[in-house]
């Protein structure tokens, strides 16, 4: 995720964009040292100490990580659990209905469609890890 | 899009599977090695419930064997792990099913007919065990542990008739809230199966009386918000695999009501990791996407 997501902050620093995280890693410290490790220039609120457990990804109901939601300019969700070129799809699309004609390219392309391989799963509702792929 | 659905099928199926998965995990203390369960006839002085618990207990063992070795092996070959020592549900439930039907009035008897339906998935033991206990087990309370199941495999009219049947006899407060939450889940998957049958894969996968029901299914988004309200109002105490039918329904209310594709986002207020307050709405008049992420 991280050098698409990098790929992407960059690409749009002068278009009408924001890439958003809500952070679920308990301990904040350890935390900070990956995000300047791994250049994660983005903002991200922090879930708390309880991780996954945290309030806002209770509130929202997350229970696998990575989740995804896109927003447009209204404040409106228009696509969930978008992952890389499907993202960059429909980033391209929000920003093109504002007048933003956008190609976007990566380096290292994209993961095609919506790899779940990262994906990891918390237990709900009696268990939704996938143990076998 | 294709794969993006199959994806997602595979993913209720493998959903369906790893309900049963996560019992597992805690198997490790039961007895070792059992052999196939086939004809045993000197197993005859022991009592029903034992032979029930042994068989299904091999099965557990063998379970955990296959997944340590499947978790510990490269990916070449997982494949061939898969083939030869994942253990098949079908290979036991026939010695459960008559063990069931020999001592239809022990309560292990119901034990072996839950085994043989939530590991079956569909198969024809895992019905023939459905119907057995609805026919014979509609009040036991032990109905809540398969209850939910019944709402991942495949949607058909039978499953929602025999959810509704169990919210309707069974005499256990858990077991109607655990029940009417299973039908209210069962409703969400029906929905989800409407948007899959454009790609013929899953079309096909499915029974004709199965397809046509996903078809005609209809369903008033409002009625089924209602539902979830009534499992928080009347159910909310209800405990589930440690959580409450309260917090289950409460999440998948506030999914319809605010985090559905075209309404308005519920705004978040909290820090950044510098500890900075900051709120989502900030960044209104902005394409945004939100990530929850963790670096694990």
């Amino acid at each position: 995720m991280y050098p698409h997501e990098r790929s992407l902050v960059k690409q749009l620093a002068d278009k009408p964009f924001a890439l958003i995280g809500v952070n679920s890693d308990r301990d904040l410290e350890k935390l900070r040292e990956v995000v300047k490790e791994k250049n994660i220039t983005w903002r991200s609120f922090w879930n708390g100490p309880q991780g996954t457990g945290g309030p806002i990804s209770t509130e929202w109901g997350v229970s696998g990580w990575p989740t995804i939601y896109v927003l447009d300019a209204d404040g409106k969700i228009r696509y969930k659990q978008v992952r890389g070129a499907e993202m960059d799809k429909a980033i391209t699309t929000l920003l093109a209905e504002m007048g933003h004609e956008v190609e976007l390219s990566h380096s290292s392309p994209p993961p095609a469609g919506t790899s779940q391989s990262s994906v990891r799963q918390r237990r709900r509702s009696g268990g939704g890890s996938t143990s076998i792929e | 899009m294709k794969t993006k659905q199959l994806k997602l099928l595979v993913g209720l199926v493998l959903g369906f599977a790893s309900a049963g998965w996560v019992t597992v995990v805690s198997a490790t203390t039961m007895p070792l090695r059992q052999e196939q369960p086939a004809n045993q006839d000197d197993e005859s002085e022991k009592s029903a419930k034992q032979q029930i618990d042994e068989i299904i207990a091999t099965f557990e063992t063998r379970m955990t064997e296959f997944s340590k070795e499947y978790r510990s092996a490269s990916e070449e070959d997982r494949q061939k792990i898969i083939d030869e020592k994942l253990p098949k549900a079908s290979d036991y439930s026939g010695r459960l099913m008559e063990l069931a039907k020999q001592h239809a009035d022990d309560p292990a008897a119901v034990d072996a007919l839950s085994w043989v339906f939530s590991r079956g998935r569909g198969d024809e033991a895992s019905n023939e065990a459905l119907e057995i206990l609805l026919r014979d087990h509609v009040e036991n309370e032990k109905l809540k542990d398969i209850v939910l199941m019944m709402s991942f495999g495949n949607p058909s009219q039978k499953i929602q008739d025999s959810i509704k049947r169990i919210i309707n006899e069974s005499p256990h407060h858990s077991v109607q809230g655990i029940a009417t939450y299973g039908l209210a889940q069962f409703y969400s998957r029906v929905n989800q199966y409407q948007g899959l049958l454009d790609d013929p894969r899953i079309a096909n996968s499915l029974a004709e009386e199965d397809l046509q029901y996903i078809e005609d299914f209809k369903l008033d988004p409002s009625q089924h918000e209602a539902l979830y309200q009534t499992i928080v109002d009347q159910y909310g105490d209800v405990e589930y695999r440690n959580r409450t039918l309260g917090k289950l329904a409460g999440g998948a209310l506030f999914e319809i009501q605010y985090l559905s594709i075209g309404k308005q986002v519920p705004d978040i207020e909290g820090a950044d990791l510098d500890g900075e307050a900051f709120k989502l709405s900030d960044y209104r008049g902005k394409v945004v996407v939100i990530d929850f992420w963790g670096d694990w």
